[in-house]
């Protein structure tokens, strides 16, 4: 059972408990979760989208994620950390389980990024280049996708990115190294090199 | 002055500066979110009752073991059951720090099953099961050779 006490992050105390009284009234009234929905919905979606570049499938596993969240609510336990980072977890999850079957993502963003990218500013060389970027963090390992994606994307701490993924600190520094590493030796291959 | 810039940090830097925005799915997905809220919280209430009257069972197989500290360890054959019905096998690999994790969805509720193996080559199997009062959940483990 991960004890989520022995890693809680410091937080100003008055929006904790403000966030803790809404998380149990959400149980119950929607209105409570509706406020939740709206503080997490764009931090989420835009992990998701950061994860994925896609922006159809950042939609259905948005929806995935906030309906997971109000299945499940009962079960959060809030023990000083913030709601979000159970929010991440989720996400993280439901991201992981997508990228296993990645082959249909990367076919579809192929041709959605290029559309969903293309503006006034963004010329054909920049999408290539961002699509390459993307394939490459694609490629690696998705659990050191995930503890790239929360830490350099996020903003998140090495001690909250072990709490999302419910593993030590050392673990998420050995993620990030060996991440790192595959996505240089990829961006070399690929000679994305600035 | 010449910078070298970790090629790396850049391309994390660029992909950071990604943005999403679809106002349109906000409120279509608030919409389905309460139009849900009452069935999915009913469902909720009846997993609790079934649940903390209920047992879980984990059964785990091990299909070969290599010292932690190697790259290239075996897969795990693990077998959930939830009151004598199985309802999840699979096959988990653990990662370099000998552990594994998973989701199992079950009409009772989701399990989060953590498998962790340590050093000494103990096993230890913790579940944690949402939508459920935990305290009074009865976790049985048993291990398959």
């Amino acid at each position: 059972m991960i004890d989520f006490e022995a890693h809680a992050v410091a937080s100003n105390p008055a929006e904790a408990d403000d966030e803790a009284r809404l998380v149990a009234d959400a149980r119950r009234d929607p209105r409570a979760f509706a406020a939740l929905y709206h503080q997490h919905y764009h931090a989420i979606g835009r992990y998701i989208y950061r994860r994925v570049g896609d922006a159809h499938a950042t939609e259905d596993l948005l929806s995935d994620v906030f309906l997971t969240a109000l299945r499940r609510i009962d079960a959060y336990r809030w023990r000083g950390v913030p709601f979000r980072i159970w929010l991440y977890r989720i996400a993280s999850h439901v991201v992981t389980r997508r990228l296993r079957r990645r082959v249909r993502v990367e076919a579809r963003a192929a041709g959605a990024n290029a559309a969903d990218e293309r503006s006034a500013t963004t010329g054909p060389a920049d999408v290539e280049a961002l699509e390459r970027l993307q394939s490459a963090m694609l490629a690696i390992s998705p659990r050191y996708q995930t503890a790239l994606a929360l830490h350099y994307f996020e903003g998140l701490s090495i001690d909250q990115v072990a709490q999302v993924l419910g593993c030590r600190a050392g673990t998420v520094k050995s993620r990030l190294a060996r991440g790192r590493a595959a996505l240089r030796g990829l961006l070399g291959e690929r000679g994305d090199n600035s | 002055m010449t910078q070298n810039v970790d090629p790396v940090d850049e391309a994390l830097h660029v992909l950071r500066s990604r943005d999403w925005n679809v106002p349109d799915h906000r409120a279509r997905l608030k919409e389905t979110l309460m139009q849900e809220f009452e069935p999915q919280r009913a469902a909720s209430r009846r997993r609790r009752t079934l649940i903390a009257a209920g047992a879980c069972v984990v059964a785990l197989g091990s299909v070969g073991f290599v010292a932690a500290d190697r790259m290239g360890l075996l897969p795990w054959h693990v077998t959930t059951e939830v009151n004598g019905k199985v309802v999840d096998q699979r096959d988990v690999t653990p990662d370099e720090n000998g552990q594994a994790s998973f989701t199992v969805d079950t009409e009772r509720g989701a399990a989060d099953v953590i498998v962790t193996q340590s050093p000494d080559g103990q096993k230890q199997i913790s579940v944690e099961l949402s939508g459920g009062d935990g305290d009074s959940a009865t976790v049985q483990v048993r291990k398959d050779e």
